[in-house]
C-alpha cells in the first residue's frame, strides 16, 4: 500500500514540476514581449526628446527596471527580472545595455532598432515553439514517472 | 570636501583619479576650481588660481569613463553641445571636451577620440559682484553694462554674484551654456532661460517675461549684437559679459566695437586680474 502511495506522490510531483516549467515558459514569453516594448519606449524617448537614459529608466514604472542602478537596465545579477529571460535574449540585452548611450542619437537609434528586431525574432521563435514545448513539459515528466512506476512494480 | 560642486565633480572621475584629486586638494587646503584630464598626462587641478599637477596619470579609459559619466551615459543627449566643445553636466558643472573632430565639410559632426577633459566647477565668491552692483545702482539699473575679462579671471563668477545680489528687479538670465545657475532660480525675481541661444533667449525674454533687466553671458557674434540692439530698442537695460583682455581688445572685436561705437554700453567694467577674492577693475562710464 505504502508503495502505491509513494508512486502516486512521485507522479504528482513530476506532473507539478512539468506544469511549473510550462508556466515559466509562458512567463518568459510574456517578459520578452514586455522588454521589446520597453526597448521601443527607450527608442521613442531618445528619438523624440533625447532624454538621458537615467531619466528614461527612472520614469518607467515597471519591474523590468526595478533591479537596476547606475543606468544598468537589465541587471546582470540574478533578479526576478532575469529569472524569466531566455538565454539568447539575455545575450542581446547584455550587448544593448553595454552600448546604449555611448553613441550619437543616430547610433543609439540604430542600436535600439537592431535590439528590437533581434528580440522580436527570438520572441517569435519561442512563441512558435511554446505550444509543443508546453505540451511536452506537461506530459513528459508524468509519463516518465508512470513508466518508472510500471517498471518497478 | 565642503564644496558640493567639487564633490559632485569627483563622482564623474574614475576612483583612482578622484582619490588623487581629494588628496591634492587636501594638501592645498582649498577646493579645486577646475579639474583637467589630458591623455597620458598627470591629473591637473586649479586651486586658488594655481595649476597643480597630481601624481595620477590619465589613461585613455579614464578619459572615456569621465566623458561618459559627464554625459550621464547618454552621449546622444549632449550631442549638440559636444559639437560645440562642452558638456553641461548636472549641478552647473561645465566640462570642455577636446578630441579628434569628425568633419563634414566645415561642420563638426562628432568627436572620435577624447584627448582632454576640463571640468570647471561653479563656485561662489562672496562680494565678487559688489563693485559692479555699486556701479549699476549709481545708474539706477538704467544703463547697459558690459563686463569683460580674459578667460578664467572670473566674468561668470562676478555675473553670478551680481545676479544673486540684485535688488528686487524682474531679471531674465540667458544662461546659454548652463554655467550661471543650476536647477534652482537664484531668487524669486529671476527667470533663467537655460540653454537658449543668446539671441533667441533675449527675444523670448522681451516677448514673454517683461524683464526690467536682461543678463547674458559671453556675447560675441553678430547675432548676439543684433539681439542686444533689439533689447535696447525695447527699453530693457542689459548686463552682458564678453571675452577681452583689455578695453582695446574689446574694441578689436567687430560686433562689440560696433555696439560700443553706437553707444549701447555706456558702462564697461573690465576685470583685469584676480588675487584671491579681489579683482582689479577697469571701469569706464560714458556721461549722460
Amino acid at each position: 500500500m505504502i508503495q502505491y502511495v509513494g508512486f502516486g506522490i512521485i507522479s504528482l510531483l513530476s506532473f507539478g514540476w512539468g506544469l511549473e516549467q510550462s508556466v515559466a515558459l509562458k512567463k518568459k514569453n510574456k517578459r520578452l514581449r514586455e522588454i521589446v516594448a520597453f526597448v521601443k519606449h527607450i527608442r521613442e524617448e531618445i528619438n523624440c526628446f533625447a532624454r538621458p537614459i537615467g531619466e528614461i529608466l527612472s520614469s518607467y514604472d515597471d519591474d523590468i527596471v526595478s533591479a537596476n542602478a547606475d543606468n544598468i537596465i537589465f541587471s546582470k545579477k540574478q533578479s526576478s527580472t532575469n529569472a524569466y529571460l531566455f538565454d539568447d535574449a539575455k545575450k542581446v540585452l547584455d550587448a544593448f545595455q553595454e552600448k546604449i548611450g555611448e553613441g550619437t542619437k543616430e547610433e543609439s537609434l540604430k542600436l535600439c532598432d537592431y535590439t528590437i528586431s533581434e528580440l522580436e525574432a527570438i520572441a517569435e521563435r519561442h512563441e512558435a515553439e511554446y505550444v509543443s514545448k508546453s505540451r511536452l513539459w506537461k506530459t513528459l515528466p508524468l509519463l516518465a514517472s508512470l513508466s518508472l512506476t510500471i517498471l518497478l512494480l | 570636501m565642503e564644496n558640493t560642486a567639487f564633490t559632485r565633480a569627483l563622482s564623474y572621475l574614475p576612483a583612482h583619479l578622484a582619490d588623487e584629486a581629494v588628496r591634492c586638494a587636501a594638501l592645498y587646503g582649498a577646493d579645486a576650481e577646475e579639474i583637467r584630464l589630458r591623455l597620458g598626462q598627470h591629473l591637473c587641478l586649479t586651486i586658488a588660481g594655481e595649476n597643480v599637477a597630481c601624481a595620477a596619470l590619465c589613461r585613455k579609459s579614464d578619459l572615456r569613463e569621465t566623458f561618459l559619466a559627464l554625459c550621464g551615459h547618454s552621449v546622444y543627449a549632449h550631442e549638440t553641445t559636444i559639437r560645440e566643445g562642452y558638456i553641461a553636466a548636472e549641478g552647473g558643472i561645465r566640462a570642455g571636451i577636446c578630441g579628434r573632430a569628425v568633419l563634414d565639410g566645415n561642420r563638426i559632426t562628432a568627436l572620435s577620440e577624447i584627448t582632454s577633459v576640463s571640468i570647471r566647477l561653479p563656485h561662489r565668491v562672496p562680494h565678487a559682484g559688489d563693485e559692479v552692483i555699486r556701479i549699476l545702482k549709481k545708474s539706477r539699473f538704467q544703463k547697459n553694462a558690459l563686463i569683460y575679462s580674459p578667460p578664467g579671471v572670473g566674468k561668470t563668477t562676478v555675473l553670478r554674484e551680481v545676479i544673486y545680489n540684485l535688488p528686487h528687479l524682474r531679471t531674465a538670465v540667458i544662461d546659454t551654456r548652463y554655467e550661471l545657475f543650476t536647477e534652482e532660480a537664484p531668487s524669486f525675481m529671476v527667470d533663467v532661460l537655460g540653454g537658449y541661444p543668446r539671441a533667441k533667449g533675449i527675444e523670448i525674454a522681451l516677448r514673454t517675461l517683461s524683464p526690467e533687466l536682461i543678463v547674458c553671458d559671453e556675447i560675441g557674434n553678430r547675432e548676439d549684437a543684433d539681439a542686444i540692439r533689439e533689447g535696447v530698442r525695447a527699453g530693457v537695460p542689459l548686463l552682458v559679459s564678453a571675452h577681452a583682455g583689455s578695453y582695446e581688445e574689446l574694441r578689436e572685436r567687430e560686433p562689440l566695437r560696433r555696439l560700443l561705437e553706437e553707444g549701447l554700453f555706456p558702462l564697461t567694467v573690465g576685470l583685469l586680474a584676480r588675487e584671491g577674492n579681489l579683482y582689479r577693475y577697469e571701469i569706464r562710464e560714458a556721461n549722460g
